[in-house]
């Protein structure tokens, strides 16, 4: 086991208490802050060498991988001191009606006699609070798409040693170590070394990639008992309605689409809507392209390329679902796949087998919008759901009727931008959430705690044996939390 | 496959929008309050046949808990479902962003024989509070529990939504092999890797309530005599078949000197000088438990109690003294009616012994000094904590109970179980006009374009700004 050393050694210093101190989680991320001040330039020329006929990378790389991970640096630091700290809950002050019928507020274990208006509560001596601990030594293995941020973003929130692995598919971006310490580490490789790494016992584990290596990853998981967060894929469906903007309409899904040329888990992968809208989508899909990418997105410096020659095979077979109405052109040697729109795809079509992940956006024509709900409820549940139309209630009954990670109602990708919204998948698609605070409560373990008082010990003694009558009769009397309204007094 | 239709039926029933409507809600968890009122006697009189639950101690875990978490539900639950509406940024101000709980679908929950009624009861509660259906799968072990739930509870909950399925291993294997939409599990450790497994084939979201051994740290500045009660009526609760009991003690040898004859005489005001004719203290739940737990006090030596009646499946309130990290009651969950008593020479060493073994599902630690009680709850990690008490800080509804690595994972109780079986789903509604906001995302790039997203998105570092 290769990795045995280097994770009892993260364990080690985890135990050390090393990484408990806000101090310490405040310097970490700060580190992590200048990581991406300092390596800016050297992250975008990677990205580059993903792309390297165009500078889409720069912008797209600049907003996603640079501007929204500041974003959430700041937004944990911002916080982080509330967060961390214990969060005191409510003590059950419970009352009950006695068998006299007269209310009295009384503890639970608390004797009480008849006279007895209030009684001050057991618990009211006491101190309970929720506790934000670290799991420990925690594992992030990172896809390829979103190369910093995915990685990033969980750690930003680390209250834990991290210790992560580089995407399976290129091992070039495991150049960027952080400075190794005793409490991260970096570990690079592919499906071999990344098997063995699954051996180890860690104390959670955050995996972002597809959804039969999530299974993988949740069995090996299984045998440690380890929580994890999925954050998998699918197909995101893309409904639009018969009344809507249609320019404002192209433009947001072909922007989605198309960004990162379609390597994107939440992208919209395909679209449903009317035949009739499908005519009238069709020429301004075409404007929209036209007005990111020019007349030849090849040579566009705005539009970026597949990754890898695996992720580019397949295309002519996708490409032979439907018609293409917009785009269809390839290059092998560059990896290029034109901005294409697919149209009239059936759902038996090969494009509507499998996440997309590619700049082609296929359009399958239904007869309303109670078909395209069934047809989206027939599928796996994806990471996303779009609905568009200007009727809010036609978006409300999508929303309503359809379950999915998350929800964007006239726009595309926008709704992961906010680190207020949970970010998360749902059945194929993914479990857990993260973004913002729902990171930082992902990687700590919520610690309920009691302190009790250690005199007092009247207060407990209706609790004890020998049980009687008397106790019998006063635990029924008091202790229920009434349902409101039971009771005639406030 | 024999539970596929089942599971289908009730899939298709949640499909339907059925358990949507609050009203629906509300009145299934009314009929629950209804079949915990109705069925109280037969409660208590089942678990007396399963356990020799006293009744005292079945009304007040099986019942009385359980209509807490009723009514906190019923009180909380249209504020619980509300959306909850979140912080925008400068771009969405006229947007509407919020988290809306939606259902997961059909979930399975699968309880254990020692609270057999409530470790089913309480999660179903969050289930149909969220808007699922469920399966309940109670344990063939607790049989006359099992019997009363399935024969029973049909008559109060919806038929289409909720449904009981019993039987033994095989049974519930073939169950796991459906697809289920959540897993809620309380047992062991072993069973919970198996259930897990089987839940990753269906990328299933899951709870997992297991177990391990509660540590009790007991410091030489307390009070001897109330220690001594809180830790006996924790430890012999239900004859030690509680998940969260004090599974073992430890303290210092002179602290263990005081502490003997305080137990002893704990131990005979609540059982008087007989225990095994004493109401109040219950019986093992079958010849297999009682065999196992009898094999574990030849650990340490016996310094109260050790007496056995294998007919009855009757063991005495016992303590041991002296025992070692070696010896057989220090390797598994104790789970009976057993306290042993490890010696150690300070809290350090108490700690690093913690902290040397599985993280257990809850810790205890007894000390007049709160910063003794402090250091034990920071250096340590369990799913949960009481100092100078036990089992308590599990009825505090608005406290998360689960545990932690070896002890489980996710958490519940109150709006916990709520949140347990709700998928909170990130919802963003824009405008479908005011497309000018849009511009500068979309391509061509300039460096002018860049500039205005990082102005409308960029989240700053408070401190960093001279403006307020």
């Amino acid at each position: 086991n290769p990795c045995a050393g280097l994770v009892s050694h993260l364990r080690a210093s985890w135990l050390s208490g090393k990484t408990w101190p806000m101090e310490y989680h405040v310097a970490q991320l700060e580190a992590l802050g200048h990581f991406l001040d300092d390596k800016k330039q050297q992250i975008l020329e990677t990205s580059d060498m993903l792309h390297p006929w165009c500078l889409q990378a720069s912008f797209e790389d600049k907003l996603s991988e640079i501007l929204l991970c500041k974003n959430k640096f700041h937004a944990t630091l911002n916080n982080l001191s509330c967060w961390m700290k214990d969060e005191k809950v409510d003590r059950t002050l419970v009352r009950g009606k006695r068998e006299d019928g007269r209310h009295s507020w009384v503890g639970w274990w608390c004797r009480v006699g008849p006279d007895v208006a209030g009684v001050p509560q057991a618990m009211q001596l006491d101190s309970a609070f929720i506790c934000k601990d670290p799991y420990g030594v925690v594992l992030i293995t990172e896809p390829w798409n979103y190369l910093i941020q995915l990685f990033l973003v969980p750690p930003l929130l680390l209250v834990s040693p991290n210790f992560q692995t580089s995407g399976l598919e290129d091992p070039s971006k495991g150049a960027f170590l952080i400075s190794l310490q005793d409490c991260f580490a970096v570990v690079t490789g592919g499906v071999p070394e990344t098997t063995r790494l699954l051996e180890n016992k860690f104390d959670y584990i955050f995996f972002t990639g597809s959804p039969p290596v999530g299974r993988i990853v949740m069995t090996a998981a299984a045998k440690h008992l380890t929580p994890l967060t999925l954050e998998l894929g699918g197909k995101n469906p893309c409904y639009v309605s018969d009344t809507c903007d249609v320019a404002n309409v192209a433009r947001r899904v072909a922007w989605g689409r198309f960004f990162n040329a379609g390597q994107t888990c939440i992208a919209p992968d395909y679209l449903l809507c009317t035949i009739e809208m499908q005519e009238k989508l069709l020429p301004v899909l075409r404007k929209a392209i036209n007005d990111f990418c020019g007349p030849s997105p090849r040579e566009s410096l705005d539009f970026g390329r597949i990754v890898g020659d695996k992720q580019f095979h397949w295309v002519q077979r996708l490409l032979g679902s439907g018609r293409v109405a917009i785009g269809g052109q390839t290059d092998e040697a560059e990896r290029y796949i034109a901005p294409t729109v697919l149209a009239e795809v059936q759902p038996s079509d090969p494009i509507m087998q499998e996440e997309i992940f590619r700049p082609i956006l296929p359009i399958a024509v239904l007869a309303n919008m109670d078909e395209a709900i069934d047809f989206i409820n027939s599928q796996e549940r994806p990471l996303a759901v779009y609905a568009f139309s200007s009727d809010d209630k036609v978006v409300n009954q999508v929303l309503e009727r359809t379950s999915s990670g998350g929800f964007c109602g006239n726009d595309t990708l926008m709704h992961v931008t906010l680190t207020s919204l949970p970010f998360g998948g749902i059945g194929n698609s993914g479990l857990g959430m993260h973004h913002g605070k729902f990171s930082f409560d992902t990687f700590s373990h919520h610690h309920g705690c009691l302190k009790r008082v250690m005199g007092w010990e009247p207060l407990n003694a209706s609790r004890y044996p020998p049980y009687s009558q008397q106790k019998f009769g006063v635990t029924r009397a008091t202790p229920k939390v009434t349902r409101k309204n039971d009771c005639t007094l406030l | 496959n024999p539970y596929a239709g089942l599971v289908s039926h009730l899939r298709a029933s949640w499909l339907s929008g059925k358990t949507r409507p609050m009203e629906y809600r509300v009145a299934q968890l009314e009929a629950l309050g209804r079949f915990l009122d109705d069925k109280k006697q037969e409660i208590l009189e089942a678990t007396e046949l399963d356990m020799g639950k006293p009744s005292f101690e079945a009304f007040f875990s099986e019942i009385l808990l359980c209509k807490n978490e009723l009514n906190v539900t019923l009180n909380n639950l249209s504020h619980w479902m509300k959306d909850e509406h979140v912080d925008k940024n400068l771009v969405m101000q006229l947007d509407s962003a919020f988290i809306r709980k939606d259902p997961y679908g059909v979930v399975l929950i699968i309880a254990p024989w020692n609270y057999p009624i409530h470790l089913f009861l309480v999660p179903l509660i969050g289930a149909i509070a969220a808007g699922n259906c469920a399966i309940i799968k109670p344990s063939e072990i607790s049989k006359n529990t099992e019997r009363l739930v399935a024969e029973t509870l049909c008559c109060y909950l919806d038929n289409d939504c909720f449904a009981v399925v019993t039987g033994g291993v095989p049974e519930t294997t073939r169950l796991l092999e459906n697809k289920f939409d959540y897993i809620f599990f309380t047992g062991t450790p072993p069973v919970g890797r198996i259930v897990m497994t089987a839940a990753a084939k269906h990328l299933t979201p899951l709870t997992l309530e297991l177990g391990g051994k509660n540590p009790c740290y007991v410091s030489d500045t307390c009070d001897v005599a109330n220690v001594a009660r809180r830790v006996a009526w924790g430890r012999f609760f239900n004859a030690g078949q509680t998940c969260i009991a004090p599974d073992y003690l430890l303290c210092t040898i002179e602290m263990q000197e005081k502490l003997m004859p305080a137990l002893r005489e704990a131990i005979t005001e609540f059982f008087g000088p007989n225990p095994r004719e004493s109401l109040d203290f219950g019986r093992i739940v079958s010849d297999k438990q009682f065999q196992r737990l009898r094999a574990l006090l030849g650990s340490g030596r016996v310094a109260i109690g050790g007496q056995t009646d294998e007919a009855e499946r009757y063991i005495a309130p016992t303590v041991l003294a002296d025992v070692l990290p070696s010896d057989p009651a220090m390797q598994e969950e104790i789970f009976g009616p057993i306290l042993p008593i490890a010696v150690l020479a300070n809290m350090d060493e108490a700690i690093d012994f913690i902290n040397a073994r599985p993280r257990p599902l809850a810790l205890y630690a007894f000390s007049c000094d709160s910063k003794i009680v402090n250091q034990v709850l920071e250096r340590t990690s369990s799913g949960g904590f009481c100092g100078n008490d036990t089992l308590m800080h599990v009825t505090l509804t608005s406290l998360p109970f689960g545990g932690i690595g070896n002890s489980g994972l996710g958490k519940y109780h109150g709006k916990f179980t709520f949140d347990t079986f709700s998928h909170h789903r990130g919802c963003l509604h824009r405008n479908m006009g005011l497309e000018t906001l849009n511009t500068p995302r979309y391509p061509p790039y300039t460096q002018q374009k860049l500039g205005l997203l990082t102005t409308t998105f960029e989240v700053k570092r408070r401190g960093t700004c001279t403006l307020l």
